[in-house]
């Protein structure tokens, strides 16, 4: 690259700049790295899904922490250590392709190592292991879910599901976009008019959440919510037969 | 440029060439966004017309027309060469020989929509059939607009090798509304 | 151009000539002709309620109305018609301002002044928005005013994200740096600008329409049922979108064509590059824009079925549409604003852009890859999933070049000799800023983090971090390193420094918590929030205020400063750039003789014996 350069003669001073900052990125990232690992700051994970998630945010940040941190302390540092004293110009450089080399290999590999473990996380969250152990079709419209168990014949205005059970949801929409999302399950998807989309998701933890509308769908997009319920197996076939045995 | 032509800013050829050009670019994508959205509604429908009762319109007026829209470029590509030469007659009567194959063939369409049977709120149907013809006629009419004004400045002897660079700029956008046609001549009528 | 001093023109004159009133009128008769006409029209096909028909079809014929009236369609009717045009006296002064004048530099200072106008009017409707979401079950406002008042806000914003660097820096600076003088298409220049207005009109007057509650992506089925200022709203894009492209073209061609001789590529400054860059991302991919609109529009008024499940149509075909182009739309935003910040750090460290020519190559690489990743706003769209994995390796892909903008700023600034001027602090907080929103950026490229993200604020604090980060910060950066040169006075540079210090503060405090509230799971496009992310969204509220306080630091400065600061010298900052080569402001003649094209980046002195020369 016939970038101009300066005779390359190493200074010392140049070097001593280069090791500060390297000494204080590393001691930097080092220790928002440890308190993102350690700080709690997540919701509750309630599914085997969040797990995935979580595990892939978890990730994307441990890797983002030192990108960030380099372009901050470089940033800090240079306004800080080279303030003009005079009216002078800084030194001729134009570029150094050994640098611009490693710096688009580095960025290259690193982005091609976060995308394929992005692709197996996606795999794991979105294709299910095995058949469902339950179906609920999941019927929307504005600005209220109805679920209903086709093979248990109930409906319900709550979400029960089972823990530890993979469960199907065949969603539609009987009006405009919508978009179901359990934030403690890390499940969300688009509703859309004229098409049944199913999403699956295997709760984990016992426990009273929120599925909530997350695709503006008119002016009660805000309050589009229901009530979900988890619960062992045994307390959900008692919740089912007790459903049953009222409708007849 | 040149240090000599640096002065000479206002209007030159190539300017008008390269715009249009530019513009045709954006051009290609407003239609091909229309055209893959036929493309995707089409392939999500069972049956192509969806219903029995629509039909698409019968094919030898269609490609009548197509022939009709065809000879419009040729006789453009040698109004642009007439300009060229200088040549003033010709230059007319080929401007106007397109003009008038232009008018025609929106006329004929006018007609062949008149007996079509289903409008543009006849579902997917109507919807893309007349959106794709709507804006393509659109442009011809721009097109014969400035066809139009070009015939007018050759009338008054405006329009000659000296500024040749509009002619050409016109060719350009000329042809392009043609092969759109041809496209959707294909895709929409014969498909 | 020689002008002839104007008097004032008489009343009449107001009328005959071409104009703001004649503009004004005619764009006013044009909509009743079209409004007419459009009524007329739907009750012969037996419409119900012919009236967003009418605005439709007014709104068209009043924007043809309203440049016919200013005179901007006088030269080409001219030719047209092979009519001598008699040049009417051009407008002098202050006049030139409100007139369709064709000077490059008159129309970039329309264009900053307008969209700072826009911005502060968004801003305010950000505000509201604010202010309603201070606490949880808030009854400031209805439902119908808040989606309104958060759809204004953002579309309003992304209308000055697209215009005020492009249209504003970009006119004023292109044609000087290359040594032009003057655009391509000067007129369509000037058209370019002008029919902005009625669009700015339009959107701005939706609420009175009664408004429109499908924020500013107006995805269907909502968007084809909502009130008539869902149809402002169409207009006002569609409009918004045609100038981008006449504006593109101008671009393109006047860095092809008009070049000085000397300018090669290679010396071209790299805000050229990414102007250029710019340009020929908009006029690729703007159409699909207009097409989604035009569609949308037609579902509306004339019954066609492009996204109605019920009769054939599909909704997510308007997502796919609207968002090819609508991604690479963000880069529109941010590469100008990469332009300035690259173009700014090397006069003010007095050390060569690093990396100049990489640089310049990876805002290609980002023309080319931004075209081809919008599938990773439709994660949980319900798009076919097989294209969940190519959509999201190429979408990380595109933070290889945009590191390089990095890498070339980073170099640059590193064994400076830096100038901690107000030019200078906007472009480190660019680069402060931006990082932070280029790598939030990969958590929603990622499909397992995106699928919790979407949606949520988690995506509304990484685009602010992009766009208020990156291109507001760069448009900051920019209008203080070139306000001696456009206004020919220096700004208060004490003023200045203040500006920077409680914006990048109250930026910042106002989005950092906005990742937190996303991750909690607070949606976007809501109107209320559980009890327990109350406190965030107080403290959101008040720095936001904080916000509009440096903003008004600015405007005061702007203002006060160009109207009795000191005269800037031609050079004030000893650039090497050609626009430093006219005086300041530059004559109406940029360049009377071709300058002499040297290299942009030339700093550098000579270093003293042993001076550091390697990183």
């Amino acid at each position: 690259m016939p970038d101009g350069d300066g005779p390359i003669t190493r200074d010392t001073s140049a070097r001593r700049h280069a090791l500060i900052v390297g000494l204080v990125w590393a001691a930097l990232s080092a220790a928002l790295v440890a308190l993102a690992l350690n700080v709690p700051f997540q919701l509750t994970a309630a599914s085997r899904e969040a797990r995935v998630i979580d595990n892939a945010f978890l990730t994307l940040l441990v890797v983002s922490i030192p990108v960030f941190v380099l372009v901050e302390v470089v940033v800090v540092y240079s306004a800080l250590r080279f303030r003009a004293t005079a009216d002078e110009d800084g030194p001729p450089i134009a570029g150094r392709p050994a640098i611009s080399v490693a710096w688009v290999a580095t960025t290259t590999a690193m982005v091609l190592g976060l995308a394929a473990f992005g692709w197996a996380g996606m795999n794991e969250v979105l294709h299910a292991q095995h058949p469902p152990d339950l179906v609920v079709r999941v019927v929307s419209k504005q600005f209220g879910w109805t679920f209903e168990y086709p093979s248990l014949g109930v409906s319900s205005a709550t979400l029960r599901v089972p823990k530890d059970r993979l469960v199907r949801f065949e969603m539609t929409s009987s009006d405009v976009l919508h978009s179901f999302w359990i934030p403690e399950f890390r499940v969300k998807q688009d509703v859309v008019p004229g098409r049944t989309i199913a999403v699956t998701a295997t709760a984990t933890q016992v426990g009273s959440y929120g599925v909530v509308c997350a695709e503006l769908c008119g002016l009660g997009h805000t309050f589009m919510r229901a009530p979900v319920e988890v619960m062992d197996q045994v307390a959900f076939d008692a919740w089912a037969t007790a459903v049953k045995a009222e409708s007849r | 440029m040149s240090a000599a032509a640096y002065g000479a800013h206002a209007a030159e050829p190539s300017h008008a060439r390269t715009g249009v050009l530019l513009f045709i670019v954006s051009e290609v994508t407003l239609f091909g966004a229309f055209f893959a959205s036929y493309f995707v509604l089409r392939g999500a429908s069972a049956a192509w017309p969806p219903t029995p009762d629509l039909h698409r319109p019968d094919l030898p007026l269609v490609a009548l027309n197509t022939l009709v829209l065809l000879s419009s470029s040729v006789t453009m590509q040698r109004a642009v060469a007439a300009v060229a030469r200088g040549d003033r007659a010709s230059s007319s009567r080929l401007l106007g020989a397109t003009l008038g194959l232009g008018l025609t063939f929106l006329l004929v369409q006018a007609f062949e929509f008149s007996r079509n049977g289903f409008g543009i709120g006849d579902g997917v149907f109507g919807s893309t059939f007349y959106t794709l013809t709507g804006f393509h006629g659109a442009h011809v009419s721009a097109g014969l607009l400035a066809i139009g004004a070009l015939l007018r400045r050759a009338n008054l002897g405006l329009l000659g090798a000296a500024n040749a660079g509009a002619a050409e700029a016109v060719s350009y956008y000329w042809h392009f509304v043609d092969v759109v046609w041809l496209v959707l001549f294909t895709t929409v009528y014969v498909l | 151009m020689s002008a002839v001093p104007l008097s004032r023109p008489s009343r009449a004159g107001l009328v005959r000539e071409g104009g703001l009133v004649r503009g004004a009128i005619a764009g006013l008769g044009g909509y009743a002709l079209g409004a007419l006409l459009a009524s007329a029209l739907g009750s012969a096909k037996g419409v119900e309620d012919p009236t967003p028909h009418a605005v439709a079809l007014g709104y068209a014929l009043g924007v043809v109305g309203w440049i016919w009236g200013l005179g901007g369609l006088d030269g080409w009717l001219a030719w047209a018609l092979g009519r001598e045009r008699s040049e009417a006296p051009a407008a002098e002064g202050w006049r030139r301002y409100l007139a369709f004048t064709t000077d490059h530099k008159v129309i970039g200072v329309q264009y900053l002044v307008t969209s700072l106008a826009l911005f502060v009017v968004a801003g305010l409707a950000g505000l509201v928005i604010r202010v309603h979401l201070a606490v949880p079950s808030s009854k400031i406002l209805g439902v119908g005013d808040f989606n309104t008042a958060m759809g204004l806000h953002g579309t309003i914003m992304i209308g000055v994200a697209l215009i005020a660097v492009v249209g504003g820096l970009g006119n004023y600076l292109v044609p000087l740096m290359i040594g032009a003088r003057d655009m391509a298409f000067p007129r369509l220049n000037a058209l370019s600008y002008w029919i902005l207005l009625p669009a700015g009109l339009a959107i701005v007057a939706s609420p009175l329409a009664g408004g429109f509650d499908t924020g500013w992506t107006a995805y269907p089925p909502l968007s084809v049922r909502g009130p008539l200022g869902q149809e402002l709203y169409i207009l006002t894009l569609v409009t918004v979108g045609a100038s981008s492209i006449l504006g593109a073209v101008n671009f393109l061609t006047t860095v092809m064509r008009l070049r000085a001789p000397g300018m090669t590529l290679w010396r071209l400054p790299i805000f050229v590059w990414a102007m250029t860059a710019t340009a020929i991302i908009v006029v690729i991919a703007t159409s699909a824009l207009a097409a989604a609109l035009t569609m949308l529009l037609f579902d509306r008024l004339l019954g066609t079925a492009f996204f109605d499940p019920r009769r054939g149509g599909d909704p997510l075909l308007y997502l796919h549409v609207f968002w090819f182009y609508s991604h690479p739309a963000v880069y529109v935003m941010a590469m100008p604003a990469f332009g300035v910040v690259l173009d700014v750090l090397p006069v003010h460290a007095r050390k060569p852009l690093f990396a100049y020519r990489l640089a310049a190559i990876s805002f290609l690489a980002i023309v080319v890859l931004s075209l081809i990743v919008w599938g990773h706003h439709l994660y949980v769209a319900g798009m076919d999933p097989r294209l969940h994995g190519p959509f999201m390796v190429l979408t990380e892909l595109i933070s290889v070049p945009t590191g390089v903008v990095f890498l070339a700023a980073l170099g640059t600034i590193w064994l400076g000799r830096i100038r901690l001027t107000t030019p200078m602090l906007f472009a480190l907080g660019w680069l402060s800023n931006f990082v932070i929103g280029g790598i939030t950026g990969i958590f929603l490229a990622d499909v397992p983090t995106d699928i919790q993200l979407t949606d949520s604020y988690f995506v509304v604090a990484h685009f602010h971090y992009t766009i208020v980060g990156g291109m507001i910060f760069g448009l900051f950066t920019g209008l203080y390193h070139w306000f001696p040169k456009i206004t020919g006075r220096m700004y208060d540079e004490r003023l200045g420094r203040l500006h920077f210090a409680l914006f990048f503060a109250s930026f910042n405090l106002t989005f950092l918590p906005l990742f937190w509230a996303g991750i909690h799971g607070m949606r976007r496009r809501v109107a209320d929030y559980p009890p327990e992310l109350a406190g965030v969204n107080l403290f959101v509220t008040v720095a936001a205020f904080a916000m509009a306080i440096a903003t008004a630091v600015f405007l005061w400065n702007a203002v006060r400063s160009w109207a009795r600061g000191p005269r800037a010298a031609a050079d004030p900052w000893r650039a090497h750039t050609l626009e430093w080569r006219t005086s300041s402001p530059p004559p109406s003649v940029n360049f009377p003789t071709p300058p002499a094209v040297g290299a942009p980046y030339g700093y550098g002195a000579r270093p003293p014996a042993g001076e550091a020369a390697g990183k």
